[in-house]
C-alpha cells in the first residue's frame, strides 16, 4: 500500500503543481511561484483524460471536474466511465463509487493513502513545490511551458517514468498533464473551462454528489 | 455488524452452493446437445467496470482491461483505478503466467493466479473433452466438464443467462458467474462469488468492447488531445 501511495502521491503532486503553475511566471524561480500561488483561493476546471496502454487498441477516456478552495479542500470527481468521486477537506479523506444508482463509501484503504496524498497537496498549494525532494524537475520554455519532473525516488523506478506538466504562457491555466508509467503506458489528463478564484460552495467539499 | 458480516458470508456460500447433483441423458435429446457457447471466438478485448465486495466489509471499484486470444487461449488484463493509475498487469498463456506490474496488496503471486483462472473461466471455453449432459435438480439442462482437479457446469437460466460454477472433487464450490445476456453480448453484465470465508464478490459492467485489430497499441503520433 506504502508504494500505491506513493505512485498517488505522484499523481496528485503534479496536479498540484500544474494547476497552480502561474503563467508567465519565470519557470525556475520558485519564489516568484510562491508568491504566485499565494494568491490563488479557488479553482474549478473540466479535465478529459486518456489512459494509453499496450493492452488498449485506443486510449481508455475519462471525464470529471476539478475543484479546488484553500487551504485544503478538494473534490476530484469523475463522471465517466467509472462515476467516483475523492473529497479532501481539513485532513479528512474519503473516496466513493456509484453503484446501481447508489453512492457508496469505498473502504479498501485507497482514500486513507490519498489522505496522506491530499495532506502533502495542501503544501504544495503554498508554492512549495522545490521542497519536495521526491522529484527532479526541468523547464523548457517554447510556445508553452513544459516542465518535466522525474522521482527521484529509486523506489519509483519501474512504476513512474516522467512527469510533463504543459502550461499556458497565454493565460493562467494549464494544459496538460502527462504521467508516463513506462513505454507503453501514460495518462494525458487535458484540462478546460478553468477558473480561478471565483467562489466555489462549500459543500462541495463535504458531499457527494 | 459481525452478525450482518457473518450472514454475508453464509449467503455468499450457499448462495450458489446448492444442487449439483445432475441427473443424466441416457441419450441426449437434439435440442439439448448443444451446451452453452458465450465465448469469443476471435481476439478480443473488454473494458469492464468492476465493483469489489470482500471479507470483511471491503467495497471498492476498478477498471478492467481484459484481452483474449482464443486461439492460443492467451489472456492479457489490467486492473486500474477510477483516477487512472494502473495496479495491476499480467499475462498468462498455456506457457505460464507473466506479471509485469503489481501494486500492493495486489502483488502475491496468488492473486495473479487466482484472477487469470477466474478469467479463464469467464471467457475462454473448458478444455475438457469428458462432457457430461443432464437436468439440474431444478430441472435446467447443463454441460458438465470434468477435470482431473474437479468439474465445471455450465447452464442456461432466466433471460439468456448463463451460469458456471466450477467445483473441486470433493464437491466444494470454487466460483460461481453469472453472465446476462444483453445487446452487448454475454459479457455486458458479469457476476463472480467465490464462497468462503474470505470470499469475495465481483459485478462487472461493460464500458467497451473491441474486436480484433492486429494493433494493440496506438503509436505516439496518432493519439488525440493536444500535443
Amino acid at each position: 500500500m506504502r508504494r500505491y501511495g506513493a505512485v498517488i502521491k505522484i499523481l496528485f503532486f503534479c496536479l498540484g503543481v500544474g494547476l497552480l503553475w502561474p503563467a508567465g511566471a519565470p519557470a525556475d524561480d520558485f519564489a516568484a511561484l510562491r508568491r504566485d500561488a499565494a494568491r490563488i483561493r479557488t479553482i474549478s476546471a473540466d479535465f478529459v483524460q486518456q489512459k494509453h496502454m499496450k493492452i488498449l487498441s485506443r486510449p481508455l477516456v475519462s471525464e470529471g471536474r476539478f475543484y479546488f478552495a484553500a487551504p485544503d479542500s478538494i473534490r476530484w470527481e469523475y463522471n465517466k466511465p467509472l462515476k467516483s468521486i475523492v473529497l479532501s477537506s481539513g485532513g479528512n479523506t474519503r473516496r466513493y463509487f456509484f453503484s446501481g444508482g447508489k453512492i457508496i463509501e469505498d473502504t479498501a484503504g485507497g482514500a486513507q493513502a490519498m489522505g496522506l496524498v491530499l495532506a502533502e497537496v495542501a503544501a504544495w498549494m503554498k508554492g512549495e513545490f522545490d521542497a519536495n525532494p521526491s522529484f527532479a524537475a526541468s523547464v523548457k520554455e517554447g510556445a508553452d511551458t513544459v516542465v518535466t519532473m522525474k522521482p527521484a525516488e529509486k523506489n519509483m523506478a519501474g512504476m513512474i517514468e516522467k512527469i510533463e506538466i504543459t502550461l499556458s504562457r497565454k493565460e493562467p491555466a494549464i494544459k496538460t498533464v502527462r504521467i508516463v508509467e513506462n513505454a507503453s503506458t501514460e495518462t494525458r489528463i487535458n484540462f478546460s473551462n478553468m477558473v480561478i478564484n471565483q467562489p466555489v460552495n462549500p459543500s462541495l467539499f463535504q458531499e457527494v454528489p | 455488524m459481525k452478525r450482518v458480516l457473518l450472514m454475508l458470508t453464509v449467503v455468499l456460500a450457499l448462495s450458489c452452493q446448492a444442487g449439483h447433483e445432475i441427473k443424466l441423458f441416457d441419450r441426449p435429446p437434439a435440442e439439448s446437445s448443444a451446451c452453452p457457447c458465450p465465448y469469443p471466438q476471435t481476439k478480443s478485448r473488454f473494458i469492464h467496470a468492476i465493483e469489489v465486495r470482500s471479507f470483511p466489509d471491503v467495497k471498492t471499484a476498478l477498471i478492467g482491461v481484459t484481452l483474449i486470444d482464443p486461439a492460443s487461449r492467451s489472456i492479457s488484463c489490467a486492473l486500474m483505478s477510477a483516477e487512472g493509475m494502473a495496479v495491476f498487469e499480467a499475462s498468462a498463456t498455456p506457457a505460464g503466467l507473466e506479471i509485469s506490474r503489481a501494486l500492493p496488496p495486489l502483488d502475491s503471486q496468488n492473486f495473479a493466479r487466482n484472477m487469470m483462472d477466474d478469467i479463464e473461466m469467464i471467457f475462454l471455453p473448458p478444455q475438457s473433452t469428458d462432457i457430461q449432459k443432464g437436468t439440474l435438480a431444478d430441472g435446467r439442462r447443463v454441460c458438465r466438464y470434468q477435470s482431473n482437479d474437479g468439474w465445471l457446469d455450465m447452464a442456461g437460466g432466466e433471460g439468456g443467462k448463463i451460469e458456471i460454477k466450477r467445483y473441486e472433487k470433493g464437491g466444494g464450490l470454487k466460483r460461481c458467474v453469472t453472465l446476462a445476456a444483453g445487446a452487448s453480448g454475454h459479457y455486458e453484465a458479469i457476476e463472480l462469488a467465490a464462497p468462503g470465508i474470505f470470499g469475495y464478490r465481483l459485478t462487472m459492467t461493460l464500458i467497451d468492447s473491441q474486436g480484433p485489430d492486429g494493433e494493440l497499441f496506438v503509436p505516439d503520433e496518432n493519439r488525440g488531445g493536444d500535443k
